[in-house]
Parts: C-alpha cells; structure tokens; sequence
C-alpha cells in the first residue's frame, strides 16, 4: 500500500485499521469492578493497619487507574507509539518525585550544620512556630 | 489500489476508509483519529506533571507533618467523598458508553450518554460545593480567617493540608468544569447529527480526556478523605 510509510502506526495492513470496537459489556465489567475496588478502599481505610493503610489505599488507587487506562481508554489496543506517549508522561511523574524524595528523605543522613533544618527555620536557627504569631 | 491521488484535497471527498472528509494533510480518516488521539495523550501527559507537581508538595509535606496531615483529614467528610467517587465513576462509564453508541450509530443513545455525563459532572460539583461550604465556615479555608482550634500547635501544618486539598480538588473542579462545557459542544454535534459510525473522534477524544479527569480523583480520594486509621506515612 502507497500510504503505508505515511501513517502513524507501522503494520499498516493490521493494526492501523479501522480500530476495534469495545463493546458495552466490557464497560459495564469494569465499571462493576472500580466500583467494588473504592467500596474495598473505603472499608480497609476504616481499619486500623498501621503503616500498611497508605500503600494499600495507593495499590488500590493504582490498580482502579490501571482499569481505566486498559479498558476506558483503550490503551491496551493502542500503537506502540500511543504507549511510549502514555509511559513517558508516568516516567517523568515518578523521576520528579524520586529524586525530589531522595533529598528530602537523605538530607540528614550526612552531619552538616549548615543544612537547613525541617521544619523550616527562620534563617537564624529559630524554628518557625507551627502556630500562626 | 491506486492512491496516485493521494495529496489532492479532492482524494478526501472520496475516502475509502469510511466516507468522513479528512484534512488534506492526512492520508485517511484512520491516521486523521490516530493524530487527534495522540495529541490528546500529549496533553495528558503535560497533565500528568501539572498534577503531578500538587501531588509531589503533597508527599513532601504529609512525610514533613504526618500527624497534622492525620488530625487536619478528620474534617474531611469521608461519605460524601465516597459519594463522588462513585458519581465520577458512573460518569466515566457511561462517557465510554457514549463512545460505543457513537461508534454504532445510535445517536440518540449518545444524547443519553452524553446528558447523564453531565448531569453525573453536576452532582459532583454541587456535592464539592457543600464541602467547600462546610469547610468555609468551620474557618479551614487557607488565610487570615484559618482556625485549627482542637490543636492550635499545629495549625500551620493543618492550614498547609487544606491549601493542598483546595489547590488539588480545585484545579481537578476546574477540569470536571471545562469537561461539562466540551460535553456540551458535543451534544449540539450529535444533535446536528455530526457524529456517527464514520467520524466520532471527539467522542472519543472528549472521553480520554474525561477518564483522565476520573483517573486524578481515584488518586485525590485516598490522599485526602481516606488518612484516617493510623498515624504516620
């Protein structure tokens, strides 16, 4: 086919067609599970685990993000180009919080009495009150 | 299949791929919607960071204060948050429904589709409106007028959690917003009987863009309703 080196996608003749219709049924199948999932999230919030609450509550959003992303927006029936799109936006997301975590949780694990102190001091070593002055 | 033609803007009036004209740039209707859907992920992904930079003061902020995060999240109405989660939810579903029925033809099950989208949009925004309302005059809002009374001690801790719930949930209310005006748009198109089996790529578009809006509340709803049961980060 002339246009096949002028499309996006690349497998022209397969994949870069008219695109698969998802039917209703498997909306309506996902719609049941998110469902169930914040109905899990707001029950296991509600029991006392400690340090477990927070990463339960994020796997749990995760995996409710997963379903929409697979499944409502079809990004499981995307071209290879759509999801290096789609990762690049999440990969980005996750360096900016990795290396803005790495300084904040390693700032005290080397003695430097110049480092600035948290909670924020006011500059002369006085620790800002937390309450308003 | 002779496609000599290919760059005239008079190959468009007879595209082989399913009767819509394409813009003369494109080869079909096909690569014209993979176009629009890329760019629309483009988007999202600048979302992403735009999001992602609340997202980031929030964890530094909940790992500096994880206690006032705690106590400042009890005023938070959890069933009320659940309700909306649930509305979004419903929302995005039945905006993925509107897509199926644009792709089928039926159009006036899009109308439905569409008009249930934005009545669902509505209810979150009416029911974000009492929580902001409540939170106004228990004095949480971010200012002069902030009050954190059970616990002066850490009321600058607590006033920092409600500037981040005001900013996430406010820039996400602003997206909710935009999304019932773009539904809108759409459903004067389907109403002047512009979309259908052969051109629904702003259903569908208007959809990656609605999920999207869902997606950062499924993240917002435990960060900020859901804390309480324990103490630390």
């Amino acid at each position: 086919m002339a246009s096949s080196e002028h499309t996006l996608a690349h497998g022209d003749e397969s994949s870069a067609g008219h695109h698969q219709i998802v039917s209703w049924r498997v909306y309506a199948a996902i719609l049941v599970a998110l469902l169930v999932l914040t109905a899990v999230t707001v029950a296991v919030a509600g029991v006392e685990l400690g340090a477990l609450n927070t990463p339960i509550a994020i796997s749990i959003a995760v995996l409710k993000a997963a379903l929409v992303m697979a499944f409502f927006m079809n990004v499981r029936n995307s071209s290879p180009l759509l999801r290096i799109v789609v990762a690049a936006g999440f990969i980005w997301f996750a360096i900016m919080i990795a290396f803005t975590m790495s300084d904040f949780i390693s700032r005290d694990w080397i003695p430097n009495p110049n480092a600035p102190q948290y909670p924020a001091t006011d500059g002369a070593g006085e620790a800002i009150p937390a309450t308003r002055p | 299949m002779a496609e000599t033609t290919h760059t005239t803007a008079a190959h468009a009036a007879d595209d082989v791929h399913g009767g819509h004209h394409h813009a003369h740039q494109f080869d079909s209707a096909e690569q014209q919607f993979q176009t629009a859907e890329l760019g629309m992920w483009v988007f999202l992904a600048t979302e992403v960071l735009t999001f992602g930079g609340l997202f980031l003061a929030y964890i530094v902020y909940r790992t500096l204060y994880p206690d006032a995060f705690f106590e400042a999240s009890q005023h938070q109405d959890v069933a009320l948050g659940a309700v909306n989660t649930v509305v979004l939810i419903v929302s995005s579903f039945t905006m993925a429904l509107g897509v199926w029925a644009s792709q089928m033809g039926r159009r006036s099950l899009l109308m439905v589709c569409l008009l249930l989208t934005i009545f669902f949009a509505g209810v979150f925004m009416v029911n974000k409106g009492f929580e902001y309302t409540a939170h106004w005059n228990e004095h949480l809002f971010p200012g002069a007028n902030f009050r954190f009374e059970e616990n002066p001690a850490i009321e600058g801790p607590a006033e920092l959690f409600f500037f981040l719930y005001f900013a996430m949930t406010g820039l996400h209310g602003l997206h909710v917003t935009i999304g019932i005006g773009i539904m809108l748009w759409l459903l004067y198109m389907a109403y002047r009987r512009r979309l259908g089996p052969s051109y629904y790529t702003p259903v569908e578009v208007t959809g990656l863009y609605w999920h999207f809006v869902d997606l950062v509340w499924i993240f917002l709803f435990p960060l900020l309703y859901l804390i309480g049961g324990f103490r630390g980060f």
